[in-house]
């Protein structure tokens, strides 16, 4: 083999060095044995050799030359080759475009969700510390929320602990916009100590980061921008340096911007980060910290648990619980995991079907280049050598194919995050493709697997014939069909058994995804409005609860409306907020909507109330807190049992709920699904930002108008900020927030669509080729008197049993894998009977339409030209 | 004797047919360089001369292609030095190259002897 000779150049060269030494050697002696004196002799032989250092030299240049000659001379043979065969070069760099793109664009999802290292100094060394007990580390679930602490000694006192950490700051999980989605005006900002910068180890890009003083209450208005935001709002342009701009009636300044791959945390980008404050959010915080140089985690943890005795913090934590250290790292939960997975092997498939198309092409013009192979071995080429030149053929295809792909595999990527919706934004993938180092090596590698896959075995196959019948025989019917055949056999049932599985998932996605449309809401839609009132003097307390009291008696005067309430939070709306329930009873926690409504609310939307009580006058500020939830979340945790009375605990340190009522489950989007749970309180006992609420009789639209001017001549600055139908909310076409599902199933289908297209077309192809083989044949048939019936019946035949053999093993593995789906299927079996006929039909329909225009230019063939040809 | 400082290989014509001879006189059995290069000097009676150095370039070429191939063993002499062997793909090789050895003869004399047809 050529290559490995060039490698080994010098060892061969002192092989040849002591050959022709021992050649010197041997005829020395004969010389002497002749009757020469010996120097004589030596330098007669030296004579008789020749120039030795000439054939050594000769000889090293054959090792290198020879090679990257070969090498060269099939480079510009096979692009020549290629540029001749436009039509397959075309569709083959395609479909290996096609499998290589899909590919890398998915790896870079998983890369930026997963793979892809932190970006903070020495951030194994990072740790976050929350208090957890026995059931909450058991019920984790991938997605895990660092719990909330109140109190900001515990801060001072986790610092004096010098002998674990080298430095402790506080920062809060939620921004504005977290926690209220509605106010579209809410800045997405991060609340980080100003000491967490330097101890992450990261500096802004442009400006400086935070200062000890911008720490205090009142001093904070400053922010560092992100620079997705900062090229996406301000152009990049380094002249907001230092600049103020108004958010929801605030003024923050610009101080820096951050570098593009900056995230915190974990796993998240905001638009931008300002400083904690112990004022801010409360004073609530979560906690990361550095832990001391050479200090590992385990012995920390220990270390940790040995003095949390000291340590301040809410009682509630304490009780049974313990400070628990873990690394920083982006978690997933199982929904997540899963989309991500199957998406992987989705496009996996993708890619084998891809290869084998092209394989399956090479072989066909492989049978047909049977003459230039054979005077290539005529000549002399090794076996060796003419899978080298095959490779590089194939090499080439690869490579152009790869190239190609990278040009949109960046767009695709930015496509599947944007759709996907599952809790990650685009701005993840920054940096882009070009300067990822892990991503390039990924698209090399794929892009080798290509050109392996497609090119080994059409390489081996041309290589392998030991015959040389290819210079005498004239007619394309040639050698080695069965052979040949059954290879492309293996390929084409290949293509239809991924294809098939492809489908299957995509099919199960798709009728789970109808289930789950054609469920009911939960509550009338029928002429419901929902009015987001905006009051910029952001009142609390007592005097929100008038304002808010004062509006609902007003709007509900107005001619025409039924029904009238107040909420924050209401169904199709993204709010939240972590609770978990202790242990002792199921121990789960879960991340749910949550809902602040005052008593009318649930007749209002119609949502009847099949437990317990509503929510009544009583349950005020003052009293004990009480809570709803729906009857769906009551069974999950209470299986069998009444949760009237039970306790719900949500943010450690909180006052627990009890559950007084449960209220029938309702849909919080068109494509959610009912198995999220909803959590109602009273809204006396949060009385901020709100919504309104109106059920309509008769024409909308003066109502509506009457309502807008009630609010704005209510108090100064008052506003609707947005109006919504939830009739259009639950509208098909309005995908809404959460569209994670619709999404997910959009790319299995587009997925599963390529795979089955590329499929199709690696039939056509085969049966277009088989047909054009076979030309002369079908010629003698026809003009012996065959039906054009019994034409077809024969090509039909070629690819049947392929198909056939195909969809039987795509049925039996799908079988297998498609339990991994179940997390995402909602309400069907993964072995959905109705779905597998369907997709076993769909696809012996595009098989039989994929040979329709091959059988139809046999059955034309005429016999006479037919006959002519050979 | 070829002058010194001549090329060694005269033509590619002369090169084809060093790997024929080359094969030929492996056929009676395994040989090195030294043993070959007099064989065929001696074989031919004196009228083939290539400087034997020529020999290795072509040996180590048909090593490449596999059609013989080589093993370190003891001379007559007892010194060490390179054997060489065909092999079976050799072996078929030689006989190609001797049937169209044999055609192009043929044809060529048809030409510059057509009285004797």
């Amino acid at each position: 083999m050529g290559w490995i000779r060039f490698l080994r150049r010098r060892f061969w060269d002192e092989e040849r060095a002591r050959e022709i030494q021992s050649y010197i050697e041997m005829e020395t002696d004969e010389n002497i044995a002749r009757g020469m004196p010996s120097e004589q002799a030596r330098a007669a032989a030296h004579r008789k050799f020749g120039n030795s250092t000439y054939i050594r030299e000769e000889i090293h240049r054959m090792n290198t030359i020879g090679f990257i000659e070969s090498l060269w001379q099939d480079l510009k043979y096979a692009f020549r080759s290629l540029c001749r065969n436009p039509g397959f070069a075309a569709t083959a760099i395609l479909t290996l475009a096609i499998g290589i793109g899909a590919n890398t664009a998915v790896f870079s999802v998983v890369d930026a969700m997963v793979l892809r290292p932190l970006p903070y100094q020495e951030s194994r060394q990072l740790v976050s510390v929350t208090w957890e007990s026995r059931d909450s580390l058991d019920a984790r679930d991938g997605g895990w929320l660092p719990n909330s602490h109140y109190r900001s000694d515990e801060i001072e006192d986790w610092r004096a602990q010098k002998s674990i950490f080298s430095g402790v700051e506080p920062y809060y999980q939620w921004s504005d916009a977290d926690l209220n989605p509605e106010n579209s005006d809410a800045l997405d900002a991060i609340p980080i100590a100003t000491g967490m910068l330097p101890m992450l180890g990261v500096q802004p890009k442009l400006g400086r980061g935070f200062l000890p003083e911008e720490g205090q209450p009142g001093r904070n208005n400053v922010v560092l921008l992100s620079n997705g935001y900062w090229v996406r709002e301000f152009g990049g342009d380094p002249a907001v340096l230092g600049r103020a701009f108004t958010r929801d009636n605030r003024m923050y300044t610009i101080v820096g911007i951050m570098p593009g791959n900056f995230e915190f945390p974990v796993g998240r980008k905001p638009d931008a980060w300002m400083p904690w404050t112990k004022e801010s959010n409360g004073g609530m915080f979560s906690l990361v910290a550095r832990l001391r140089p050479g200090l590992h985690i385990d012995q920390a943890q220990r270390d940790a648990s040995l003095v949390s005795g000291r340590i301040r913090t809410e009682p509630a934590f304490k009780k049974g619980g313990f400070p628990y250290l873990s690394h920083l790292k982006r978690a997933l939960d199982s929904k997540t995991r899963t989309a991500l997975l199957a998406m992987f092997c989705a496009v996996g498939f993708v890619f084998v079907i891809a290869c084998a198309n092209v394989a399956n092409m090479m072989l066909s013009r492989g049978a047909t280049r049977q003459r230039e192979i054979a005077i290539r071995r005529a000549i002399g080429s090794s076996r060796a050598r003419l899978i080298q030149h095959f490779l590089v053929e194939s090499f080439m295809l690869a490579i152009a194919g790869g190239i190609t792909a990278f040009l949109f595999a960046s767009w695709m990527a930015r496509l599947i995050i944007s759709r996907l919706h599952i809790g990650i934004n685009s701005q993840l993938l920054d940096p882009g493709l070009a300067q990822n180092g892990r991503l390039l090596v990924f698209m090399g590698i794929i892009t080798v697997l290509a050109c392996l896959l497609s090119g080994l075995i059409p390489a081996f196959r041309s290589a392998r014939r030991s015959r040389i019948p290819g210079l005498t025989e004239t007619s394309r019917i040639s050698g080695d069909t069965a052979a040949l055949q059954r290879v492309q056999f293996v390929f084409q049932s290949l293509q239809m058994g991924l294809a098939l599985v492809l489908l299957m998932g995509a099919g199960l996605m798709a009728h789970s995804f109808m289930r789950l449309t054609l469920t009911k809401p939960g509550f009338n839609t029928a002429n419901l409005w929902r009015l987001e009132v905006k009051v910029p003097s952001k009142p609390q307390g007592v005097a929100a609860l008038a304002l808010y009291d004062q509006l609902k008696t007003l709007v509900q005067s107005i001619p025409g409306v039924r029904a009238a309430t107040i909420s924050r939070g209401t169904p199709a709306a993204r709010q939240f907020s972590y609770f978990r329930i202790p242990k002792g009873e199921t121990g789960a926690g879960a991340a749910v909507p949550q809902f602040f409504v005052d008593p009318d609310y649930f007749a209002t939307l119609g949502i009847p109330i099949v437990a317990g009580r509503n929510f009544g006058s009583e349950d005020d500020v003052s009293s004990t807190p009480v809570a709803i939830i729906d009857a769906r979340c009551a069974e999950r945790f209470w299986p069998g049992q009444s949760p009237i009375g039970r306790q719900l605990r949500l943010q450690a340190g909180s006052l627990p709920r009890t559950i007084v009522g449960v209220a029938a489950p309702v849909k919080t989007g068109i494509y959610a699904e009912p198995r999220s749970c909803q959590l109602y309180e009273p809204f006396s006992r949060s009385p901020r930002y709100a919504s309104i609420v109106l059920r309509i009789d008769g024409k909308a639209g003066p109502v509506l108008a009457r309502a807008r001017s009630i609010v704005e001549t209510l108090s100064p600055k008052t506003e609707i900020s947005d109006i919504a139908s939830f009739d259009n909310l639950y509208a098909i076409q309005d995908a809404g927030v959460a569209d994670a599902p619709r999404s997910c199933l959009i790319l299995m289908l587009i997925f599963a669509l390529i795979g089955l297209a590329t499929a199709a077309v690696g039939i056509y192809g085969l049966l277009s080729y088989s047909v054009a083989r076979r030309t002369p044949e079908i010629g003698v048939r026809m003009a012996l008197g065959a039906a054009g019936g019994h034409i077809r019946m024969l090509l039909i035949r070629v690819i049947w049993m392929p198909v056939i053999v195909g969809i039987s093993m795509g049925v039996l593995a799908s079988l297998g894998l498609t339990r991994f789906l179940r997390t995402l299927l909602y309400e069907i079996s993964p072995h959905d009977p109705v779905t597998i006929v369907l997709v076993i039909a769909f696809l012996l329909l595009v098989a039989l339409a994929a040979c329709w225009l091959p059988c139809r230019r046999a059955v034309r063939v005429d016999p006479m030209t037919a006959l002519r040809v050979e | 004797m070829p002058k010194k400082g001549t090329p060694p290989i005269q033509g590619d014509m002369l090169q084809g047919t060093l790997d024929l001879l080359v094969l030929q006189t492996l056929v009676l059995g395994p040989a090195h360089g030294h043993t070959i290069a007099h064989v065929i000097e001696h074989q031919s009676e004196n009228v083939l001369q290539v400087e034997h150095g020529s020999l290795y370039p072509s040996l180590h070429r048909l090593e490449n292609r596999g059609w013989i191939a080589s093993f370190w063993g003891s001379s007559e002499n007892n010194r060490k030095a390179r054997y060489y062997r065909l092999t079976p793909a050799g072996r078929k090789q030689l006989a190609d190259h001797i049937s169209r050895w044999d055609l192009l003869v043929k044809a060529i004399n048809r030409i510059i002897r057509p009285a004797t047809e």
